[in-house]
């Protein structure tokens, strides 16, 4: 079920403008501030301000997979730190389960372009590093045994011991997911995950990802520039326009039938259209932004 | 009173109550004589006592004292006997006007007599001088002596190897320095228990000059003259009076050095202004052979055997020595901080004998070439044994082909003069040196003097080794140029600026 | 053109050639008397060097040991000074690299101390601390704690941000961070600055130990008195050599924990 914009509410933060849920971005704006001393604040000059989001309304039911597409520097990834609780917003909220949140927390695991993984720490350990914080009143062995199995659900038991630099890109990036969702987080963040890679382990990783989704469906929201990638995973894709003060630009659903087919999707009837209409918008925005001396 | 009443003394207990243990451990004692004992009264017992601890336990010693008591008729006459027959007379005078009454002053004179005649039977002839067993209680045995590794240190340094600090009961470590300030610093941090110091350098570090006050007292004189004039070897032939040393760059160890003085003396009276004239610099010794060769120095006044090892190295020639300056002039001293010396009288000394012995065995020519060997090593003066002893034994070549044969080069008298502290204030005076100006008024040299330099103690303690100290404590002082008489300091001062026009 | 990598043994043996070299020019120009009168070559150093490491723990007196006496004794007060430096050195090093407000109250010292020469620190230390022994170690502190303060702080501070992003979405407590994140993450940066902090206390323990009355610093400065040039570069080789293999423990601990970021 496509859900529109809806117009921001300028006060009362306690009545929720989208009850169903579960993430909700409500009126979110994000100004970046250069020395943000009280003194500078006044007399601020408008190149110290950087308005990177301004009115941004968002709604992302329980168990979707969502994208988040747009212009190279549109704020997306601001968008997704502030879903993550690594930072706060300047103006409007952000709710989770109808809770404002106040900082980042393991209900909310996070999935990063360069993965940061621990160098000095191995795979394993990686993920027990993870289990051990998120759920203290593990036991040693408890803590073991689970960061195994997620390990084993991307595939990796068997390079369990090897450092981060022994291992490929794809690799690496597979063990953050073990890692992120060995806590049992209820939205899963990714900020470019695949962009790292090489296209063909970026396909390889996609088909795992849906993979995975498959057995453990939780509310992934995916950055990313693929648009391809983007209709192969996502039930619905949010498309941003440019910054500064970006916004939601429009927001399409993606009607492909589940489990997807790579060469499925590429042969629905509605496929050509919305990526020919995703391009097109990407390619304007993109313009703008180059040519905006 | 043979060879073994020493080594007999060394074994008894210094104490009377130690004595009287050893008696009742050896079974001595008569069990019924404890009650007689304790029926004697408290004055006769310690009378015993006091035969017994003077005597040194020796029976026939105490059968002396006995005897010549009963002799005098009592202890009041025993007294006497030890001091001469008008000393009775003298004494029973002030006695009489004495608030504690005759007979105890005079017993206790006469214990004070007693103790100090006999204590020296026996022992009086030997080579070591001076008191066997404990001048007291030691406060402190195993000690810490700083020195600076030149032939000055000498009393000092070959007290450890040649056991001089032994007899004295003392187990000493001689701490090498590596150099005067860090003498100074570690004197004023009271780091070590004594040291080796330049004669001025107690005088400076009471009266703060270069340095915060700090109250320093000085023991004895380590040595007398053992200094010299070296001129680098490029100037050879050319330099014959203190005239021929304008523009030089001269060295000394330290500022407040008799090194200092006595160059300022030289060139001054030879028409120089050592502050005008020529430029003088402290540098360590040992980088005062190396500067004279590099060019850095074109002459020094070293302590040796730098002088000498300058000549070794084929570095300078030796173009006088300091004692035709001043003959017997004080050079390097013994002394500590008043601190120190407060917390440990005995043990301070007991180091003062050791020290003293040494240097009047240094004094003597036929043992220092023994002395050469013992300090010669690495661990003490760390040069060449035939270096050190050419300085010793005063038979040295000055580097120009001459040979010579000067036994008191280096000589060693103990005695810390007034007149030498008077001399030395003199000279920072004129010079001016560390703002000695006006820390130093017209008035106040004999004070500083006498609080400085322990020449009353030092008398003292000389006789009671039965040595034979000289009975004033000061004196006119004959230098090679003038006259100072240390009754009027200022005046030498004036007449020096007289005479050499500033 | 980019060269092929040498084979070990090869790196090896251009080394040993060169050094015999050099030791050959210098015996020739000190023969020569082209190094100043009385310079000793390399033939004389070497064989005082072999008479000293022949019999190198003898012990004559406090001022008169064998140099592997001496060179331990020196070791000795390196390795304590700079172990209270490397103690003192990291927690507060990650502690400015944490806190604004830790670096403005610790900068200005960091500033004003670091470039006081250790020789200006002996007299203040031993006015202070009344033993020379204590002012010894006091000195080697204070001269190397500043590489390895100031190289953790900036490890700290150009932390990868993405590890504390991890850790904070995972709940970590603050303490947790510091000793399971930061801690490993600055690992390299520590030991680099642990590895000239180690150099600058090698250094300094010749000039600290001119107050000391033992010690292979103080060694120098004894035969210096006795004008034995022989003797010092006997020492000087000595020192060479164990600064060399104390640093080669850092590279080794370097390698080990290289987790190529």
């Amino acid at each position: 079920m496509p859900l529109g914009i809806v117009s921001p509410p300028a006060t009362m933060p306690s009545i929720r403008c989208f009850p169903e849920a579960q993430v909700a971005v409500e009126g979110v704006g994000k100004v970046f501030q250069k020395d943000a001393t009280l003194l500078s604040r006044l007399r601020s000059k408008p190149a110290d301000r950087y308005v990177a989001l301004e009115d941004v309304n968002l709604a992302i039911k329980k168990n979707t997979f969502v994208s988040i597409i747009g212009p190279s520097g549109c704020g997306k990834s601001t968008l997704l730190n502030l879903i993550a609780g690594l930072d706060r917003p300047s103006s409007g909220q952000i709710l989770v389960d109808g809770e404002r949140i106040k900082g980042p927390g393991p209900d909310r695991g996070i999935i990063f372009q360069n993965y940061a993984l621990m160098p000095w720490l191995t795979a394993l350990a990686n993920v027990e590093f993870a289990v051990e914080s998120a759920c203290p009143a593990l036991s040693r062995g408890q803590v073991k045994e689970r960061a195994r199995q997620y390990l084993s659900m991307v595939g990796l038991e068997r390079a369990m011991h090897r450092y981060p630099k022994e291992m490929s890109g794809g690799m690496k990036q597979r063990v953050a997911i073990a890692r992120a969702l060995s806590i049992n987080p209820d939205i899963l963040l990714m900020d470019e995950p695949f962009g790292a890679l090489d296209a063909l382990t970026r396909a390889y990783m996609q088909e795992e990802i849906l993979r995975i989704w498959e057995n453990n469906r939780i509310t992934v929201v995916l950055i990313t520039h693929s648009i391809e990638e983007a209709l192969l995973l996502s039930d619905q894709i949010v498309l941003m326009s440019r910054g500064p003060a970006a916004t939601i630009a429009d927001l399409i659903d993606v009607p492909a039938v589940r489990p997807r087919q790579r060469s499925a999707i590429e042969q629905h009837p509605d496929f050509l259209a919305i990526k020919l209409r995703l391009e097109e918008h990407l390619l304007n925005e993109t313009r703008a932004v180059e040519e905006h001396i | 009173m043979d060879g073994s009443h020493e080594s007999f003394l060394a074994d008894m207990p210094q104490e009377p109550e130690a004595v009287m243990d050893d008696l009742w451990r050896m079974g001595l004692v008569n069990p019924a004589a404890v009650p007689i004992a304790e029926a004697i009264s408290s004055a006769e017992l310690r009378q015993a006592l006091f035969f017994r601890h003077a005597s040194h336990g020796n029976p026939h010693v105490e059968a002396l004292l006995r005897d010549l008591a009963a002799e005098a008729g009592g202890l009041d006459q025993a007294f006497a006997a030890a001091f001469g027959p008008q000393a009775g007379r003298f004494f029973s005078k002030v006695s009489a006007s004495s608030p504690l009454g005759r007979r105890t002053f005079l017993k206790g004179l006469a214990a004070g007599a007693a103790l100090i005649t006999l204590t020296n039977c026996g022992v009086k002839k030997q080579e070591f001088g001076g008191g066997s067993g404990a001048v007291g209680d030691l406060e402190k045995k195993s000690l810490k002596v700083g020195f600076i590794p030149i032939t000055c240190a000498t009393p000092i340094i070959m007290a450890k190897p040649m056991g001089f600090y032994e007899r004295y009961g003392m187990n000493v470590e001689v701490v090498k320095m590596p150099s005067w300030g860090a003498v100074r610093d570690s004197a004023i941090a009271g780091e070590l228990d004594a040291y080796h110091m330049l004669a001025p350098m107690p005088i400076a570090m009471t009266l703060g000059l270069g340095s915060a006050p700090f109250s320093v007292k000085l023991a004895s004189i380590e040595n007398i003259n053992g200094q010299a004039i070296t001129v680098a070897k490029r100037h050879a032939g050319k330099v014959k009076e203190p005239k021929d040393f304008k523009g030089f760059v001269i060295g000394v160890p330290f500022p407040f050095s008799m090194h200092n003085l006595l160059l300022r003396y030289y060139l001054a009276q030879g028409g120089l202004n050592p502050d005008t004239d020529v430029q003088i610099r402290p540098v360590p010794p040992p980088d005062s052979i190396a500067q004279l060769v590099a060019g850095d120095l074109d002459a020094m006044l070293m302590p040796d055997p730098f002088n000498q090892r300058a000549v070794y190295e084929d570095a300078g020639f030796i173009h006088l020595l300091t004692k035709e300056l001043w003959n017997g002039h004080p050079c390097c001293a013994f002394a500590t901080g008043e601190p120190w010396i407060q917390d440990h009288p005995n043990t301070f000394q007991a180091l003062n004998k050791s020290i003293i012995d040494a240097a009047n065995y240094a004094h003597k020519q036929e043992n220092r070439a023994e002395i050469a060997k013992a300090i010669s090593g690495r661990a003490y003066l760390n040069q060449p044994p035939e270096v050190v002893e050419a300085v010793l034994t005063g038979k040295f070549e000055n580097g120009l082909g001459e040979s010579f044969n000067v036994p008191d080069r280096i000589d060693f008298n103990p005695y810390p003069w007034q007149s030498f502290a008077g001399w030395i204030q003199s000279q920072l005076v004129r010079w001016d040196l560390g703002k000695a100006a006006s820390a130093i008024q017209a008035g106040n040299f004999d004070a500083n003097s006498a609080s400085i330099f322990l020449t009353k103690e030092a008398q003292e303690l000389e006789r009671s080794m039965g040595l034979n100290p000289p009975a004033e404590t000061s004196r006119v002082e004959k230098l090679a140029f003038d006259t100072f008489n240390p009754k009027d300091p200022m005046q030498y001062i004036a007449d020096q600026k007289k005479r050499d026009g500033f | 053109m980019p060269e092929n990598r040498l084979s070990k043994p090869l790196a090896i043996a251009i080394s040993s050639v060169s050094i015999l070299l050099a030791l050959l020019v210098w015996q020739i120009l000190a023969s020569q008397g082209l190094l100043g009168k009385n310079f000793p070559g390399s033939v004389k150093t070497l064989q005082e060097l072999i008479w000293w490491l022949s019999d190198p723990f003898f012990n004559n007196g406090p001022n008169d040991l064998g140099i592997g006496t001496n060179l331990l004794i020196s070791l000795r007060r390196v390795l304590i000074g700079y172990s209270l430096a490397v103690l003192v050195a990291v927690p507060v090093g990650l502690l400015v690299g944490v806190s604004q407000i830790a670096e403005s109250s610790v900068n200005p010292f960091v500033q004003l101390l670091k470039p006081i020469s250790p020789l200006a620190w002996l007299p203040i230390g031993l006015f202070v601390f009344r033993d020379s022994e204590l002012t010894g170690i006091f000195v080697i502190f204070i001269s190397s704690v500043w590489p390895t303060l100031i190289n953790t702080a900036f490890g700290v501070s150009s932390i990868n941000p993405d590890f504390l992003k991890v850790s904070r979405s995972l709940g970590a407590s603050k303490f947790r961070t510091i000793v399971k994140v930061v801690l490993p993450a600055v690992m390299p940066n520590i030991l680099a600055g642990m590895r000239i902090s180690m150099g600058t206390a090698w250094l300094v323990i010749v000039a600290a130990e001119m107050l000391l009355g033992s010690g292979i610093g103080y060694f120098i400065w004894n035969e210096w008195n006795n004008l034995s040039l022989p003797n010092i570069f006997a020492a000087i080789i000595v020192i060479g050599v164990a600064g060399m293999l104390l640093d080669q423990v850092f590279g080794w601990l370097q390698k080990r924990f290289d987790y190529q970021i």
